[in-house]
């Protein structure tokens, strides 16, 4: 009973010293955030990219001779993944936008010249919270809906990777619920939970872009 | 009959009334004129003017001298009488600036027979209304004749010092303004107010300075002038009161000024001058400025009733208008309200948001603005202090029905629309 408690405790010290720690730091810098996402983005889509060059070049040297165009390749190479896992996917990648957004540009806090606060009109409006997530819907709508037929349809997703994909959405949900919280508080800040929606906008991000890291690791094997 | 003097005057007094034509036979033959012996010469006369400046200004005080040689033994000699004369810039004619001197025939030298007289700290030009040469002469009368020194002469004498006729130049500077010292005060003023147009002017020969304050109304126009004489040096001093620059019908204007200012030859005027501004007559009183804020909170997004007391006795359809100042919106016109005359004070209240979310944090001010003036003249209040707004930016707590409506509305459309672009993009 007591070896239990001790766990528990030393568990939520452990997650309380993270919070506040290293993860604390990195959430609290708008640029560093903002620079780690705008990273990991391109090299999700420099390494898909790389992906699909590599495998067209194989493709092209064990071909003995026969043309192959890309576009052709691609065609070849194109399987779907289920309605339910696309449609997961585009909504986690919504959610991720959005997630993103609210995390670094609703409050002054990270950006004290570039935030929702910024524009009175849509700020002092009721329903504002709402209009500034939906206007970064419709900025964000093209790249939302081709980025999971881009980056999945052209390699093996295993059920654990869909899995992630899938299981993002409710890390995504959280992560806005807890911006949304904190912009309601705002001046007043709570830098753990900052932390929090921070680490689930994180590790959602990788979760969406895992797929490609991990093609590209085997690749490189 | 013993006739004495007094007796044969008044004889000559009666006779003289009852019979001129008589009397004056009489004198005919009474006379007996001078003569002088043949070997008499008029006595040599000169001015004697042993400075150096040539360089004459109307208010220095001069010295000539006269100088008389006279060569005849003394039982010839007579009396000589002198004048001295000046002729002014422009002029043509001669004019004696002084009295006449003597010299008795027993007043020359010994040794060279020679006298000398001096008209002393004469301003002959005082009055010049021009520069330029000034010539001096000696009229003066030996009892046998009458001579003048610049005529006397064959040709103008000029030895030394000694001059037959003295020509000068009579010069003039110009009187100048203290820039640094001319003021009108109270500014702004009410018309009534005793106020005063101060400036100081120099002449450097010390001429008596005419200035005129010239004053002018908004367009220009010259509104009124006054002048008076001054010493140089001297501040001159006009109250607006006392030469009735202002009347009631000038409250509210904005005037300026100039001064012209000379000493008789030459002058200037200077540069147009602001002031003074005159301030309204006042037509109301204001009084107690007050913000009371919904709660002690003071957010953004709460109300906040102002309100200033107005006592208005004359007009209607005064506007008294509200503004709020913060850092994110500085003069911020919120409301405005038109009131008609009344004898009693009156509370105008303005109860109303005032802010939005960007004067969150920010200190705020007030004041009133009003279409006649107060009782300061003025058409606005003082800014009042407000207090500080809460920094608190969103007026909806998380578990609040809008909070809670808006996220899900958002997480809702999101996973919406993966299931709509699923169906339309990816089959």
């Amino acid at each position: 009973m007591n070896a239990t408690v001790v766990n528990i405790i030393s568990s939520t010290d452990m997650l309380s010293n993270f919070l506040s720690g290293p993860l604390a730091n990195i959430s609290s810098n708008g640029f560093l955030g903002v620079g780690l996402f705008v990273i990991l983005l391109a090299l999700g889509l420099g390494l898909h990219k790389l992906n699909m060059m590599r495998t067209y070049r194989r493709v092209v040297s064990t071909s003995k001779g026969l043309e192959i165009s890309e576009e052709s390749l691609c065609e070849e190479m194109f399987s779907r993944q289920g309605s339910n896992f696309n449609a997961a996917a585009v909504s986690a990648w919504i959610l991720l936008f959005i997630a993103f957004a609210y995390f670094y540009f609703l409050t002054p806090s990270l950006f004290l010249k570039y935030n929702y606060f910024q524009v009175p009109s849509l700020a002092s409006s009721p329903i504002g919270f709402f209009l500034f997530g939906f206007l970064v819907l419709l900025l964000t709508g093209i790249a939302s809906a081709f980025l999971p037929r881009v980056l999945y349809s052209y390699c093996q997703v295993s059920k654990r990777e869909k899995m992630a994909i899938m299981l993002a959405i409710p890390l995504l949900v959280v992560s806005i619920i807890i911006s949304v919280y904190l912009g309601t508080k705002y001046p007043a800040q709570e830098a753990n939970l900052r932390a929090v929606a921070f680490f689930a906008l994180f590790i959602s991000q990788i979760a969406l872009l895992w797929p490609v890291y991990l093609e590209a690791l085997e690749g490189v094997r | 009959m013993k006739l004495d003097l007094d007796d044969l005057v008044g004889n000559f007094e009666k006779w003289k009334k009852e019979d001129p034509n008589q009397f004056e036979y009489m004198k005919k033959l009474l006379h007996i004129p001078f003569e002088p012996s043949g070997n008499y010469s008029a006595p040599t006369v000169l001015i004697y003017y042993p400075y150096n400046n040539t360089n004459i200004t109307r208010n220095e005080k001069l010295k000539m001298i006269a100088y008389v040689k006279n060569d005849n033994p003394i039982e010839v000699r007579s009396n000589i009488y002198l004048q001295l004369e000046a002729k002014g810039p422009g002029e043509e004619n001669f004019t004696a600036v002084s009295s006449q001197r003597v010299i008795l025939s027993n007043e020359y030298s010994e040794d060279n027979n020679a006298s000398m007289r001096d008209w002393s700290d004469i301003t002959p030009f005082l009055n010049s209304e021009e520069t330029g040469n000034v010539s001096f002469r000696i009229w003066f009368n030996d009892m046998h004749n009458t001579y003048y020194t610049d005529t006397m002469y064959g040709k103008p004498h000029v030895s030394g010092d000694f001059y037959s006729e003295l020509n000068l130049n009579l010069i003039n500077t110009p009187p100048e303004i203290d820039e640094n010292c001319t003021n009108v005060s109270p500014d702004p003023a009410r018309y009534n107010d005793p106020i005063k147009y101060e400036a100081c002017f120099f002449d450097s020969e010390g001429d008596m300075v005419n200035v005129t304050l010239h004053v002018f109304d908004e367009l220009g126009n010259e509104h009124k002038n006054a002048t008076q004489i001054i010493k140089s040096g001297k501040n001159v001093t006009f109250t607006a009161s006392e030469y009735g620059f202002f009347g009631e019908d000038d409250a509210g204007k904005n005037f300026s000024y100039s001064y012209s200012y000379d000493d008789g030859l030459n002058g200037s005027v200077t540069k147009n001058m602001t002031g003074p501004s005159l301030l309204s007559s006042p037509k109301i009183y204001v009084s107690n400025p007050n913000v009371v804020p919904e709660d002690d909170n003071r957010y953004w997004w709460q109300s906040y009733a102002f309100s200033i007391k107005v006592k208005n006795p004359e007009l209607d359809n005064l506007r008294i208008d509200l503004y709020t100042d913060t850092q994110a919106h500085p003069k911020n016109h919120q409301a405005c309200q038109m009131i008609n005359a009344s004898k009693e004070a009156e509370d105008v209240s303005f109860d109303l948001k005032p802010f939005e979310v960007s004067d969150a944090n920010q200190t705020f001010t007030y004041y009133f603005t009003y279409s006649a003036p107060d009782q300061a003249s003025r058409l606005e209040s003082d800014h009042e202090k407000g207090g500080v707004i809460n920094p608190r930016l969103v007026k909806y707590s998380m578990d609040s029905g809008v909070m809670v409506a808006n996220y899900l509305f958002i997480l809702l459309i999101s996973l919406v629309a993966g299931v709509v672009i699923e169906r339309r993009l990816y089959r």
